[in-house]
C-alpha cells in the first residue's frame, strides 16, 4: 500500500524518481526528530549546474515544506555546514519545540478576535476609536 | 540574394538551428531545485517571517519604543505599551504585526535598538486564510521561541559586517 501511494502521488514521503535519485546519489546525513531524513550528493560531489553539493531531505509522511526544525533548516538552506545533531546546542528553557505551518488544519493558529477563537477582540486604547457597526 | 535565401528555406536553416540550439541545452546541467525536498541557498540576512526574541534569561527584549511602528512604511505595526505590574519596566500590551501589509523591507529590525524584532529566516508561513496573518504578540515570541536557534546564528553570521 504505501509503495503504490508514493507510486501515483507526489506529496507523499517521494516520487519515484526522487527515491532512484536518492538511491543511486544520496549519502545519509543524519535524522531529526519528527524523522525526516536528510541526504547530501555522495563523496561531496558539486553540481556543476549550481556550484555546491545538493542537499535534500526526505519527510516522513506528506511531503510539506515547513517540516524541518530550525538546526536542520539552517543545513538544509547551506547557511551553515554543521551538522545540527552533532553540534553541541543546548536550548535555553524558554525555546519551544517546532511547530510546522499548522494552516489547513484544527490547530491552525487564530488571532483573539476571530470567530474561531474567541470571536471577542481585544479593546483598542490610546489614540485610536474602533468602529463598531452597532453605531 | 533571392538565390541565398531559396536554399536557406530549402533546408531548412532556422529549423536545424533553433533545433541544435534546444538539443544543446538539453544536455546542460540543470539547476533546478527539487522543492520541497531541496531548498535554495538563504542568506543570514533573509527577511522572512518576524519574531520577538527574548534575552538569554527568558527576558523579553522589547522595551516598547515604538520605533519599529514609527519606522515601518506598510504602517504594518501596532503597539501598545504601558509599565509592567511586577516591576515597572515598560513593556507591551499589544504588539500586532499585519503580515498581508507587510512588504519585508526589514526595516523594523535595523530600527530596532535591543534586537527585539527580527525577521527570522522562515518564508514557509503561507496560510490557507487572510486572518491566520494578522499576528499578534503572543503569536511573535512563540516565533522567536521556536527560531532563537536559526536567529542566533544568522544574527552572529552577519554581525562581522555591521
Amino acid at each position: 500500500m504505501k509503495w503504490l501511494v508514493q507510486l501515483f502521488t507526489w506529496w507523499n514521503e517521494q516520487t519515484l524518481a526522487t527515491r532512484i535519485h536518492t538511491a543511486l546519489r544520496g549519502e545519509r546525513v543524519g535524522e531529526d526528530e519528527f524523522g525526516n531524513v536528510y541526504y547530501r550528493w555522495k563523496k561531496g560531489k558539486i553540481d556543476p549546474a549550481l556550484g555546491f553539493n545538493r542537499r535534500w531531505v526526505i519527510y516522513k509522511g506528506v511531503a510539506e515544506g515547513s517540516k524541518t526544525p530550525p538546526g536542520w533548516y539552517g543545513w538544509l538552506h547551506y547557511q551553515t555546514d554543521e551538522i545540527p545533531t552533532a553540534a553541541a546546542y543546548t536550548p535555553r528553557e524558554w525555546e519551544k519545540p517546532y511547530v510546522p505551518n499548522q494552516t489547513g488544519t484544527p490547530n491552525a493558529w487564530r488571532p483573539q478576535g476571530s470567530t474561531l477563537r474567541s470571536g471577542v477582540r481585544p479593546a483598542a486604547g490610546g489614540d485610536y476609536q474602533a468602529w463598531s457597526p452597532d453605531a | 540574394m533571392q538565390i541565398t535565401a531559396a536554399i536557406k528555406s530549402l533546408f531548412l536553416k532556422e529549423f536545424f538551428g533553433a533545433f541544435f540550439l534546444a538539443f544543446r541545452y538539453m544536455l546542460k546541467p540543470k539547476p533546478t531545485i527539487n522543492y520541497p525536498h531541496e531548498k535554495n541557498p538563504q542568506s543570514p540576512r533573509y527577511r522572512g517571517e518576524h519574531a520577538l526574541r527574548r534575552y538569554p534569561n527568558g527576558e523579553e527584549r522589547c522595551i516598547a519604543c515604538k520605533l519599529c511602528e514609527a519606522i515601518c512604511p506598510a504602517q504594518a505595526i501596532t503597539i501598545e505599551a504601558e509599565p509592567r505590574g511586577n516591576d515597572g519596566t515598560r513593556r507591551t500590551t499589544r504588539y500586532d504585526i499585519d503580515m498581508v501589509k507587510c512588504i519585508y523591507c526589514g526595516f523594523c529590525q535595523e530600527a530596532c535598538p535591543v534586537d527585539a524584532i527580527v525577521e527570522g529566516p522562515n518564508a514557509e508561513f503561507a496560510t490557507e486564510t487572510r486572518e491566520e496573518l494578522y499576528y499578534d504578540k503572543q503569536r511573535l515570541l512563540d516565533n522567536g521561541a521556536m527560531w532563537e536557534r536559526e536567529i542566533a546564528r544568522n544574527i552572529a553570521a552577519d554581525a562581522p559586517y555591521r
